[in-house]
């Protein structure tokens, strides 16, 4: 599998550069700070995970993938270890990143809590789709999904003002949860509720790809 | 082994090979004792099936021609002059019963044929 | 000796098509040809063999396994090669040999070396500028490196010269010396079948016509023509009648018995060819 992923980094090693640059690019743009850092390296791991669908679309790499001697259940689990391996080098390089700048952790910690449960929601959705459709209807999804990622932010904004007008109950319970158990443990449950949403679309990705 | 085979003959593949082989053998261009290349051999050499070569093997075996040790190959069997004398008339006689019943069929008279044959004895005897 | 591969009652089902009832047995040692008009279904059962899709109901077996069960076994000793081959465009075939030699158990590199070297085919080469014929031979190489004993072939020879049909031929011909080995493959052309194959599979539409062995049909299958006025006296025995202006034709599997019941004076009887087979006894789509 791991040649899978392998392939994946190094058949798209042009768009890999591309993207780099970009998020480079974003980050001299805005100034240094780690949540910048995780919102570019979020998108840039969404966008390398669609390329790599859009380029095993393309050249039918699916079939030549079949007639090999590998797993059905091994191409579907690539996909998305390759999202969680680029995660996992966006959130070490945006660490040492917000290490360099002396930025406070917490920064860093919000951020990633907010951008990756969202990073892993739409892959988590777009995957199943991908693995029963392919790439040409997911691509309508994507646009969908892309709009969603990038009015998210600012309607969390929203909704976090809203909420502190309105005090809903039970919205704010869970955030005095959040606010008041370490930064740590949070930060750890929703890694772990990430890894479990993936788990799920992986379940359901594999089901509809084996039943193509 | 070369063996003339024909898309324009309309005998069956593997009636030509087997033929083209019974030939070489009543001959003498084969020996008894002499190895034949394999079935699968002689499919490649000839571009032809493997099944259409084995069943020419058959007929070969059959007819006593040939004999097959297992996992040793096929090789010309053992035969005495007069048995190859024999068959060698038996195939004059058989390509003479086909012409003279061809001719019947058309008609042609029995004095004219012994007149033809009479002609043809002349020539090339 | 086994059977390399057995497919029974094989049931797919589609929108608009259904393979209805596929039936096929490659005893080892063999090469079958897999003939059929265009959208007859040859690609959609190949493809069900190699499980690149889920089969509806039905068995299919291969080196005495099914297919799904020992999926990866199984893929480990077979050579698919497809009719445009597939591979990443843009990379090479150094690296798409590498790639591919990753996953199978039994990977020759140095088989792999030599078959490129016989081809003619540097391993720089980007994939997506190789010529057609090129691409195929790729395949193949790519295909014969990894020890297989069953090959399945998808159509390799569709729009290539008869110079490489021929290399392809004489490849398979050296395959099949080895008893284990079996060979597979579909194609449009009815000459590379007829020279090489010991047995034969028509499809039409989803079903199996026959599945024979070649001597046996072109030997014993003879074509009749004759006179349209005549027809009505021929035609309960003959299969496939074709009918134009002035004449009709079709196929008689047992010559000797048709003379039998008819008078044969006025009608030509012909060798076939599975070319005359194959129009005779396949139905046009639409």
């Amino acid at each position: 599998m791991i040649h899978l992923v392998m392939k994946d980094f190094y058949v798209n090693r042009k768009y890999l550069l591309l993207i780099s640059m970009l998020v480079c690019f974003i980050l001299i743009l805005s100034g240094p700070s780690s949540s910048v850092a995780i919102f570019a390296g979020g998108f840039a791991s969404y966008s390398m995970l669609i390329r790599s669908c859009f380029y095993d679309d393309k050249d039918k790499g699916d079939i030549f993938l079949r007639t090999l001697p590998i797993k059905a259940s091994v191409i579907v689990l690539s996909k998305y270890i390759f999202l969680l391996s680029m995660l996992i080098i966006v959130a070490v390089v945006s660490l040492l990143f917000s290490l360099l700048i002396k930025e406070d952790f917490r920064a860093y910690y919000m951020s990633f809590m907010f951008f990756v449960p969202i990073i892993c929601f739409i892959n988590a959705i777009y995957l199943p789709v991908f693995f029963k459709y392919g790439y040409e209807k997911a691509t309508t999804y994507q646009t969908l999904l892309f709009l969603v990622m990038i009015f998210l932010p600012f309607g969390f904004e929203k909704i976090g003002s809203l909420m502190q007008m309105q005090d809903f109950n039970f919205l704010s319970s869970i955030i005095s949860l959040i606010t008041s158990s370490s930064i740590y443990t949070t930060f750890l449950v929703v890694c772990a509720l990430s890894l479990a949403l993936l788990a799920i679309s992986y379940k359901f990705s594999l089901k509809l790809y084996l039943a193509r | 082994m070369f063996i003339p085979i024909s898309n324009n003959d309309p005998r069956p593949l593997y009636e030509q090979i087997f033929e083209g082989i019974k030939n070489k053998i009543l001959t003498g261009e084969l020996a008894p004792g002499d190895a034949l290349p394999s079935i699968r051999q002689l499919a490649q050499d000839l571009k032809t099936s493997v099944i259409t070569t084995k069943r020419a093997y058959f007929e070969l075996e059959q007819q006593k021609l040939i004999v097959t040790r297992p996992g040793k190959g096929s090789f010309v069997a053992d035969y005495d002059a007069d048995k190859i004398a024999s068959m060698q008339r038996a195939e004059i006689e058989q390509q003479m019963r086909k012409t003279i019943t061809e001719a019947k069929k058309n008609g042609v008279l029995k004095k004219e044929l012994e007149e033809m044959f009479r002609k043809i004895l002349e020539e090339e005897y | 000796m086994g059977n390399i591969l057995e497919v029974i009652n094989l049931n797919k089902r589609f929108n608009s098509f259904a393979l209805s009832d596929i039936n096929i047995t490659l005893p080892k040692g063999y090469i079958m040809g897999f003939i059929g008009a265009n959208g007859a279904g040859k690609t959609t059962t190949i493809k069900l063999i190699m499980n690149m899709i889920r089969r509806d109901s039905g068995k299919i077996n291969i080196f005495g396994k099914d297919n799904i069960k020992y999926e990866i076994p199984i893929k480990n000793k077979i050579g698919y090669v497809h009719e445009q081959p597939i591979f990443y465009d843009d990379l090479t075939v150094g690296w798409t040999g590498n790639f591919a030699g990753k996953f199978y158990s039994d990977w020759d590199d140095e088989r792999f070396n030599e078959l490129l070297e016989k081809f003619c085919i540097k391993k720089s080469q980007i994939v997506k500028q190789l010529s057609k014929g090129t691409k195929m031979k790729t395949a193949l190489a790519l295909a014969l490196s990894h020890k297989p004993e069953l090959l399945i072939l998808d159509e390799p020879t569709s729009g290539l010269d008869p110079v490489i049909r021929d290399e392809l031929l004489d490849i398979l011909m050296e395959f099949i010396q080895n008893e284990e080995h079996g060979v597979f493959f579909s194609s449009h052309i009815t000459s590379d079948i007829e020279k090489i194959a010991d047995y034969i599979t028509l499809i039409n539409e989803g079903r199996i016509i026959f599945s024979e062995e070649k001597d046996k049909i072109l030997n014993s299958w003879k074509l009749v023509k004759g006179d349209v006025r005549k027809i009505e006296e021929y035609k309960d025995d003959l299969m496939g009648i074709k009918i134009s202006r002035t004449g009709f034709s079709g196929i008689v599997e047992d010559i000797e018995s048709f003379k039998s019941r008819h008078d044969v004076s006025s009608l030509v009887i012909d060798k076939t060819t599975l070319d005359d087979i194959l129009i005779h006894l396949t139905k046009k789509e639409n």
